[in-house]
Parts: structure tokens; C-alpha cells; sequence
């Protein structure tokens, strides 16, 4: 089997001999061929070249730096996960063979070798870690393709939700880039909740879901023109158990890491962290965090947002109305948090009050339209 | 001189080599690149330094290029002080050692010559 013309794989030859090199080369005349002349070398060109480097031909005694210890690196930086090293060598001690495989090689070819062995061989491994690659691209764009779709029902839905409470829809967009901001600074801050990058994103789509409850809380409650009785207020507080209860009958049947997130933030979105928010009086980090940074995002947006009996407040004013309490209390490392991202934050409410993603506001029409049918 | 009286000359694998690297002409090719090759020179100066891991090192080199290329002959003495160098590596070798090392070189040295005194020819 010839690869194709229009991609030559690439093979680096590292041996200290340059004889051993050409012989190497001249057999694989149809590759693209790399030489190092020792271990430190072929580090190197890895570190220059990266997977452009398709596989890597090592001998084991090498002046400088030897066949073994480029394995120890290459294990380390974990390429040898992507790239297939040939062990070629005059060493035939089982010992040596058995910690050349213990170290990942895909292959071990004693010299003096055939030249149709060693052909035979480099186009096997090659094949198959070009296999493997192909698999793992296709895997890793069906993911995208279902975080993507996830992400669209979720607007779609958040958006009914919103239009239903003659909202604009800007609120779920700003909570979700405020939890993103948090959060992100959060990671940076501290390894307490154990946060990655994919829990970031989890949580940031959840937050769009944060008042799913609303939907069933009466028309007149929820748009009346004015401030709430205590009566009207004790309902619409059910708001957030209701939403929680919804998605816990899909929890049921779908253990999604997305509904359980999304059913946490529903759930305690309003609860404060000394224990006098509702619907359960959680303290502390008995509130999960997601919720946590999703209630502090509700609370400055409620803030800087027009409501039928107030204006909106200033940035300013509403990180210094949250700073002295007056919303509640909130974890003292999330205050820090929203300290140190307020510039960003700023900015960011500013643009996407000016302007939408094309395709947020094509969820948006789309809701309008349904909702006014 | 063809390459096949050249391997009958230095006791070489002629049979082996071409069923290996397949054609005469790449065989030729390399034999004549290993009047270049530096590895046996490199293995002389280690050893007057008595620096036996560099000295090892060059000639495991030579070793396996002998291999590759089926020099039978200077490919055996080659091995054997390989083998020898690679215990005395990072030790304080006895005198008997040492001669036995230099005996061998001898050989190689030897056998060295009249290799690259063939492929000359070719």
C-alpha cells in the first residue's frame, strides 16, 4: 500500500550512524525523512515539529542522549500517544526488547534488518495510527455536534421562559457569560470545587435554565405591573422548586450530567450562603457551586436591569449594593471573584446588549413567533 | 571489481546482503559511503583516550553498520570488543583487560583495512 501523493507522511531517523540514517531513508524513499543524530536531537525536532512528525525510527546507543531516554520524554510529554516509535537496533538482549515495549514502542526490529521487513512494518503502524486518528476526530466532532444542539434546545427553552415573563431574552445571555466569568476566575483562584474547563461549559449552558419553574407561576403574578404582595411573593418563590421538580423526572430515565446541573442551579438558585435564602436553607458550600455563582449572576442582572418599579442601577452601584450585603450573603471567594473579573464584565453586558450572535438571535425571532401565534 | 569479489575479498555476506537491501546497486551505494563512515576512527581516538563509554559507543556504531551491510568479517572482531567495552564501561580496567582490548583492536584495525582496501577497488 503507497500513501497518497498529496500528503507525504512524515519519519524521523534518529541513530547516531549516518550510514544507518541513509540506509533508513533510502528504504523509505517515498516518505518525507527527518535525521536526528542522537536522543537530544530528535527531542528537538519533536518539540519543533510535533505530530507533523508521523513516526519516529530510534536506535538505542546514542552518544548524548540514548534510544531509552527519548522514550522517557516522549512518554512524559505524552506524544508516544500519537506518534508510533520503531525501535531499530544491534541489541538482541530480551531485557532491553522488553523495556523498549514496556515504554510504548509500537515495534522492535533487530539489525541488520530487511529492507522489506522494515517497509512492511513502518506502513502497518502507520496505517494504524492513521485509523486511530481518523476515529478519534470523528468522536470528538460528535461531541461538538451534541454540545451544539444541546446548547440550541437550551436557549430555545430558556427563551420561552423569558418572553413568557416579558423579559428580553438578554437575561439568560448575561448569566450565562457572568457564571463563564466567574467561574473561570474561580479556577484560577482555587482547586476547592475541582473545576474543569468542561464543567465551565456544562454549568455556563445550565444557568440558561436557572427560572424553567417560572412557567408555571400565573400570568398575573408574574407580569403584574408593580411590586408583589407577601402572598404573590411566597408563590412566585415556588418558582425554583417547581423548576427543580420538573427535571428531576428526567433524571429519572436520562442521568445527564447536564440535567443534573441544570436541576442544582433550579433548585437552590436562591438560596444565600448564610443559610437565609430558600427553598431549602442550605449554608454554605452545602450549596452546590454552580448554584452559587448562578444566584450572584441572577442578583447583579436583576440589579442593572429596568423592573417595572425600578430603574436600572450602574455597574458601580450594583457591585457595591452586592459587596455591603444588601442582596445577601454570598461565598466571600465569589465576591472576590466578581472584583476581579468587573472590568470584563462590564464590557461583555455592554456588547451583547448591542448586538447578538446571528444565531441567538435566530432563537429569539423564532421564539417570538411561537409565543405570539 | 563487482561487488560479489568484493564480498568474497572481505569475507562478506554477499547472498544476505542482497536478499536484504534488495539491489546491487543500492549495496553499492553504501559500501561506498562507509569509506566516509568515521565510527572506526572515532573507536581508535576513544580508546587512546581510554575513554571506554565513548569507545563502546563507536564501536557498537561500527558493529551494526557491519550488520547492515553483511561485512562478515570485520563485523565478528567488531562484536567482540563491543561485547568486552561494554563491561569496562564507567570501571578502572586491569591491565589484562586492556591488552586483551588492544588485541582485539589490532584485529579490527586489521580486518578494517582490508575492507576498505576492496571497496576502493570497486
Amino acid at each position: 500500500m503507497i500513501n497518497r501523493e498529496e500528503h507525504k507522511q512524515t519519519i524521523l531517523i534518529v541513530d547516531d550512524s549516518m550510514m544507518n540514517r541513509s540506509i533508513l531513508a533510502d528504504i523509505l524513499e517515498d516518505y518525507e525523512i527527518l535525521e536526528g543524530t542522537n536522543g537530544k536531537e530528535g527531542i528537538e525536532m519533536l518539540e519543533k515539529y510535533g505530530e507533523r512528525i508521523d513516526m519516529v525510527l530510534l536506535d538505542i546507543v546514542m552518544p548524548v542522549m540514548d534510544g531509552f531516554e527519548v522514550l522517557g520524554i516522549m512518554n512524559r510529554h505524552h506524544w508516544i500517544e500519537n506518534i508510533p516509535v520503531i525501535m531499530i537496533s544491534a541489541e538482541d538482549d530480551p531485557t532491553l526488547v522488553a523495556k523498549a515495549y514496556e515504554l510504548g514502542v509500537t515495534d522492535y526490529i533487530s539489525r541488520p534488518f530487511d529492507s522489506l521487513v522494515v517497509r512492511r512494518r513502518v506502513v502497518n503502524a502507520l496505517t494504524l495510527y492513521e485509523k486511530q486518528k481518523k476515529l478519534i476526530d470523528m468522536v470528538v466532532e460528535q461531541i461538538h455536534e451534541k454540545e451544539e444542539s444541546n446548547g440550541v434546545m437550551v436557549m430555545v427553552l430558556s427563551h420561552i421562559v423569558e418572553f413568557r415573563n416579558g423579559e428580553s431574552g438578554l437575561h439568560v445571555i448575561h448569566i450565562k457569560l457572568m457564571t463563564e466569568l466567574l467561574l473561570e476566575c474561580l479556577m484560577r483562584k482555587t482547586d476547592k470545587y475541582k473545576l474543569t474547563h468542561t464543567d465551565i461549559q456544562l454549568i455556563s449552558t445550565a444557568s440558561a435554565l436557572h427560572d424553567i419553574g417560572k412557567i408555571s407561576i400565573p400570568e398575573e403574578v408574574i407580569n403584574k405591573p408593580g411590586r408583589l404582595t407577601n402572598e404573590e411573593f411566597e408563590i412566585m418563590k415556588t418558582h425554583s422548586a417547581i423548576g427543580a421538580s420538573m427535571l428531576k423526572d428526567l433524571l429519572e430515565h436520562h442521568n445527564e450530567p447536564l440535567i443534573k446541573v441544570a436541576y442544582e442551579i433550579c433548585r437552590w438558585h436562591h438560596e444565600r450562603y448564610n443559610g437565609r435564602g430558600y427553598p431549602d436553607g442550605l449554608e454554605g458550600e452545602e450549596i452546590p457551586i454552580s448554584a452559587q455563582v448562578v444566584s450572584l449572576a441572577d442578583v447583579y442582572d436583576a440589579l442593572t436591569s429596568e423592573r417595572v418599579y425600578k430603574k436600572a442601577f450602574s455597574h458601580e452601584k450594583a457591585v457595591d449594593m452586592i459587596l455591603n450585603g444588601e442582596c445577601g450573603v454570598f461565598n466571600p471567594l465569589l465576591l472576590d471573584c466578581l472584583l476581579e473579573v468587573q472590568d470584563q464584565l462590564k464590557e461583555g453586558m455592554g456588547d451583547s446588549a448591542m448586538g447578538h450572535s446571528s444565531d441567538q438571535q435566530d432563537v429569539r425571532n423564532m421564539v417570538q413567533n411561537l409565543l405570539h401565534q | 571489481m563487482t561487488v560479489q569479489e568484493c564480498y568474497e575479498k572481505i569475507n562478506g555476506n554477499y547472498k544476505g546482503v542482497i536478499a536484504r537491501l534488495m539491489t546491487e546497486e543500492r549495496v553499492k551505494k553504501f559500501a561506498m559511503m562507509f569509506l566516509k563512515d568515521t565510527s572506526c576512527e572515532k573507536l581508535r581516538e576513544s580508546l587512546a583516550a581510554e575513554d571506554y563509554g565513548e569507545a563502546f559507543r563507536a564501536a557498537h556504531t561500527l558493529k551494526g553498520i557491519c550488520q547492515n551491510l553483511d561485512f562478515t568479517g570485520l563485523q565478528e572482531p567488531a562484536n567482540e570488543l563491543t561485547e568486552l567495552l561494554r563491561d569496562l564501561e564507567g570501571t578502572q580496567p586491569s591491565e589484562e583487560s586492556k591488552a586483551q582490548v588492544q588485541a582485539l583492536m589490532d584485529e579490527v584495525q586489521e580486518r578494517y583495512q582490508i575492507t576498505v582496501s576492496a571497496i576502493q577497488e570497486l
